[in-house]
């Protein structure tokens, strides 16, 4: 029965994690980063509450009972830390807009969410405790396999169900209603009464009719100064539309994506880009097409416009509140709205090739959007377009000074251009616009711009020919271009994000980090360097403290496991293009993988520890071929793409394997029950901790400063130190 | 193209042949306070600067007691840009301007649009070397009839924007700054006998907003500052950012208009500029048009003669209109004039006579 409870606990911390961290995104305005450091912040105060609770189990008698009370807190804070979120504009006093610092929504993350990762930690090996009050043997691997389906359970249940139809305050209270009620129920099993529980039941009863009304309340106080026009939750992204005057403003995870009508801007960028070929027909807009361009582009006497915007929801939601002039446009006839992802309609389309292409997506400040400023993305453009046909897109920039982290970005984005289009126009300002192509008629010449756009007799409300001479200044432009040309930059590729990194850098300038320095110092690192920090780290623990070898190892397995689900994530992305419901499936067979694997190492004993060696060599070898596979697939038509949800699975059923086993060996000779909890827990908080090191190094360090070959090779070389190493410690 | 490259050429040489000198500049407008600690005087900050260790603006450093000046003779930015994007409207129409900056600044706003230069010290950004004596040589080579310390607060690199303003008074340019105002009177009086046109930055008529903004700064230095520029009878034009929720609410634009009349004059060209995301409020949304259009109805409201839109392209609110007969001076699109009906400082129809410096020989 207790398993039961320990997936009910695994269920409840992973729906309200999942709440927590898209609040906190959506009011610090977040990225991947802030989200890494979030999910790393609750593996690693998760394992530092199952080491707490390991050293202070010997003192508990009454497990349950305290078990009860936790659970109590354990749902409380829930609700707690969720007011606290949406509270932390007020009480830090940020202006509506204002970026604050890493570091601040760092500490203040970390302040807020530590408390439930801690207790959650907490839960789990108090319930290995319990549990091995009864059954010692399978104590470990059981609660660790329940535990993972809770996790599950938990993460498909709110992104696949409750997100769509209730609101975040109800879905906190939901949850903290099953685990109650369910929790409840449990004990009655066990004939025992709670009277105090069924009274926060009825409490938690009483306050969901509320919590429509109080979430609105505290997200007008987020998105204070505006006016809060529609909000809705899609497969992608939570929507706000606001308003102010006139101006509507479409946000998406609490980031500003485009606002509208800014007919100046569209009118000027649809001149820009369409005067450069001679007779536009066919278009394609990649992503924020609704906010106006649509209805400029038609003024060209276009034939076709494809317009390819991922989430059917947004376009939903903008379509109502569209000047008449940009929502007839869309129902023209000659637009073609597509839902689909840009690398799977890429692959896929058959049709004419196009005249111009514009690429609308945000700066490369993930490992997502980076895919949209690559070689191997340009060069998939470049089979789209005809041989005089344009290809544009736009990074932030500056027209009179570009400092390190600007030259390094705006840079390499130009280098990897170049590589694919040997024709490049720069159009310098706040944002530098690139305009691209294999062999067009491209002039940045204003006058004969100029002539091109009266000859064309275009009739735009706010720009004209004068334009032309506003946009290029050859100052600027020779300004912007002899630095680009100079700069030594690398090139980005899918499987090398160097992009990512520069973008990341670029984001951390506003707040005087020092991260590009310690980049740029990492960047000078050979590789082979890590390769002797490893074997000497494994070397000198083995030598001098020898019990620490099975933690160590825990840390790398942990490590290797979260890797398997970033890989297999980025790998699907890169090669299939982003479809989110996929990602949420690579997650849960990521938990599947754990929760078999553990069932399937309890069946295992006495021959086990070859098999534990043997199984960490060969997960070793497979992550040296890895990237391959990869490389293999991205060659290969999509029907291929399920073999990469196996990868997240086959990551998952290592640890499953792995960790249960390990307890085994390492705690065989611990007879106390109350060794055998301290151990349990900390070698529990040494996996957590190597997932969050894992996930965090993976993917801001290693992924985008040595690609994802060095990458594989480093988890390989990690696994199979851990398995050398555990042989020589563990053998009788 | 040609003079473009021996431009940048000349520039690249400077830097390789006369490298930066290690010798500091000493400050001015500082006094010596107790224990080799000093005081800097030249804006409303005063901050107390103990041995080592620099000022708010990250420019000015303690060194044994004495104040230097970090930003001298390296400017981080020289550029040519029309003196209508600094925005300067009623000086000299047409023309180019030697653009200069030091890194470095008293303020820290979080909508800083040059930030990247702003909130870095010198000696944490590229620059290049160049003496007053070799702006002024580029600003000749490249018949730019004026020099604008602009981009960032030019008020940090005060000693060099002094002595080139000298300098170039004796060689017949014009020296102009876009500033957001913020020095004491001392120094700004001295450097306005040698400074011919000002553009101040007066980011909101809210004390509340240079508190939480620009960081426990205040209105009333800037207040001040335009009073004493008016008196000095230097040429003065402001320019306010309106930030969507920040500062764009019709009462206090109106404030500001009415204060603007009342203590400036209406004759002053006031520039309401658009917002665009930036810096760390790079996820507020750009400022609508109907909004500068609403701030532009009521500063006309309020009476100001000379009132425009910035930052938007192909509006009528661009261009010069004679107060006095209400027609075209100057017809501006972007930043090319299409017509100019200004003679000798008048209107050509009415003969009205218009606020600027209309010739480079005189004002």
């Amino acid at each position: 029965m207790i398993f039961f409870i320990v997936t009910l606990v695994g269920f409840f911390s992973v729906f309200s994690q999942s709440i927590f961290i898209r609040e906190i995104l959506m009011v610090f305005y977040g990225n991947e980063l802030i989200s890494g450091i979030l999910l790393s912040s609750w593996l690693f105060f998760g394992g530092m509450g199952s080491i707490f609770m390991g050293r202070i189990s010997y003192k508990i008698e009454k497990g349950l009972r305290l078990f009860t009370f936790l659970i109590i807190i354990f749902s409380l804070l829930s609700i707690f830390e969720f007011f606290l979120i949406k509270s932390l504009r007020i009480l830090f006093d940020l202006r509506p807009g204002e970026i604050p610092s890493p570091l601040f929504v760092f500490l203040v993350s970390l302040f807020i969410l530590s408390p439930f990762s801690f207790i959650n930690g907490f839960l789990f090996t108090l319930a290995i405790k319990i549990y091995t009050e009864r059954k010692k043997e399978k104590a470990i691997a059981c609660v660790y396999a329940w535990d993972a389906l809770g996790d599950m359970l938990g993460g498909l249940a709110f992104s696949f169900i409750f997100i769509y139809f209730f609101d975040p305050l109800e879905n906190i209270l939901l949850v903290n209603l099953i685990l109650i009620s369910f929790y409840y129920f449990f004990l009655a099993c066990l004939k025992r009464r709670e009277k105090f529980l069924l009274f926060f039941l009825i409490f938690i009863i009483l306050l969901i009719p509320f919590a429509k009304r109080a979430d609105t309340f505290l997200t007008k106080k987020v998105w204070k100064g505006f006016k809060i026009v529609e909000k809705s939750s899609s497969f992608y992204a939570d929507l706000v539309l606001t308003k102010r005057r006139n101006l509507y403003s479409l946000y998406a995870n609490g980031i500003l994506n485009f606002s509208f009508p800014l007919r100046r801007d569209d009118e000027g960028l649809v001149s820009l880009v369409l005067l450069q070929t001679k007779n536009p027909q066919n278009i394609l807009i990649i992503g924020a097409g609704i906010k106006g361009i649509i209805s400029q582009i038609l003024k060209y006497k276009v034939k076709k416009i494809y317009y390819l915007e991922l989430d059917p929801k947004l376009i939903k939601m903008v379509k109502k509140y569209l000047p008449e002039q940009d929502r007839k446009a869309l129902v023209s006839g000659k637009v073609r709205i597509i839902h689909k992802e840009a690398r799977d309609f890429i692959n896929t389309y058959k049709g004419e090739k196009f005249d111009a292409i514009f690429l609308n997506t945000s700066l490369p400040l993930n490992l997502y959007l980076n895919r949209f400023y690559t070689v191997e993305f340009f060069q998939k453009i470049r089979t789209l377009l005809k041989s005089e046909g344009i290809f544009t897109l736009s990074i932030p920039s500056k027209e009179n000074y570009l400092s390190q982290e600007l030259q390094d970005l705006d840079a390499c984005i130009f280098h990897t251009l170049r590589k694919v289009f040997p024709k490049i126009i720069l159009v310098p300002g706040e944002e530098l616009r690139f305009l691209a192509s294999l062999s067009g008629t491209l002039s940045d010449d204003p006058q004969e711009l100029a002539s091109r756009f009266s000859s064309r007799k275009i009739s735009l409300e706010y720009i004209n020919r004068y334009y032309f001479y506003t946009k290029f200044i050859p100052w600027h432009i020779d300004y912007i271009r002899n630095i680009l040309e100079k700069h030594r930059s690398r090139i980005n590729y899918d499987f090398e994000p160097i992009a990512y990194l520069y973008g990341i850098n670029y984001l951390n300038s506003y707040f005087k980090s020092n991260m590009s320095r310690l980049f740029s110092w990492l960047s000078h690192f050979k590789f082979y360097y890590f390769f002797v920090l490893i074997s000497s780290i494994f070397f000198f623990v083995f030598i001098f403290r020898k019990e620490f070898i099975v933690p160590l190892s825990t840390i790398g397995v942990g490590a290797a496991g979260i890797s398997c689900v970033i890989l297999s994530i980025l790998g699907f992305q890169i090669i299939y293009g982003y479809v989110y419901y996929k990602i949420g499936l690579i997650n849960a067979l990521f938990m599947l993988g754990v929760a078999m694997g553990s069932n399937f190492s309890s069946l295992l004993r006495n021959r086990a520890f070859l098999f534990l060696i043997f199984s960490l060599l060969i997960f070793s070898l497979l992550f040296f071929f890895l990237p391959y596979f990869f490389k293999f697939l991205s060659s290969k038509t999509s029907f291929l793409s399920f073999i990469i949800f196996f990868i997240s699975f086959w990551g998952g059923g290592l640890m499953g394997i792995f960790f249960p086993l390990i307890n085994y060996f390492y705690l065989r000779e611990k007879n106390s029950q109350k060794e055998l909890t301290k151990e349990a827990g900390f070698l529990y908080a040494c996996d957590l901790i190597g997932g969050a090191l894992g996930g965090i190094i993976l993917s801001v360090v290693f992924l985008p400063l040595y690609g994802i070959i060095k990458s594989c090779n480093f988890i390989g070389i990690i696994l199979a130190e851990a398995a050398i190493f555990l042989y020589f410690s563990l053998k009788r | 193209m040609r003079k473009l490259i021996i431009f940048f050429l000349f520039l690249f040489l400077e830097n390789v042949i006369f490298p930066q000198e290690n010798k500091l500049k000493e400050a001015l407008f500082w006094e010596k306070k107790e224990n080799n600690t000093v005081r800097c005087l030249l804006c409303p900050r005063r901050c107390i600067i103990p041995q080592g260790r620099r000022g708010f603006c990250r420019v000015r450093i303690n060194k044994k007691g004495t104040l230097y000046t970090l930003a001298y003779n390296n400017p981080v930015a020289v550029a040519i840009d029309p003196i209508e994007k600094k925005p300067f409207f009623h000086v000299l129409p047409g023309t180019k301007a030697l653009s200069v900056a030091f890194s470095g600044c008293n303020m820290r706003c979080i909508f800083c649009q040059n930030w990247h230069i702003s909130q870095k010290a010198p000696d944490e950004t590229k620059n290049y070397y160049l003496t007053s004596k070799d702006l002024i040589k580029l600003a000749k080579k490249y018949n730019c009839p004026s020099i604008v310390f602009t981009y960032t607060e030019p008020t940090i690199s005060y000693e060099f924007m002094l002595e080139t303003a000298k300098l170039a008074k004796k060689e017949g340019l014009l020296v102009g700054m876009h500033t957001c105002g913020y020095i004491n009177k001392k120094p700004l009086e001295e450097l306005l006998k040698y400074v011919d046109f000002v553009n101040v930055d007066l980011k909101a008529f809210s004390e509340e907003f240079y508190n939480k903004i620009g960081y426990g700064a205040h209105l009333s230095p800037v207040l001040e500052t335009l009073k004493t520029i008016k008196e000095a009878g230097v040429h003065l034009e402001i320019t306010n950012l309106v930030i969507p929720t920040l500062n764009d609410s019709p009462s206090l634009i109106k404030k500001m208009c009415i204060w603007i009349k009342e203590n400036l004059g209406d004759d002053v060209p006031l520039h309401f500029t658009r917002f665009y995301p930036m810096f760390k409020l790079r996820n507020l949304p750009p400022t609508s048009l109907d909004t500068l259009k609403e701030a532009y109805k009521i500063a006309k409201e309020v009476g100001l003669k000379y009132v425009y839109i910035g930052n938007v392209f192909g509006i009528k609110e661009e261009s010069t209109f004679c107060p006095f007969c209400g027609r075209i001076l100057i017809r501006r699109v972007g930043y090319t004039i299409l017509e100019n009906n200004i003679k000798d400082g008048k209107c050509r129809w009415c003969n009205h006579r218009i606020k600027g410096i209309w010739s480079s020989n005189g004002r």
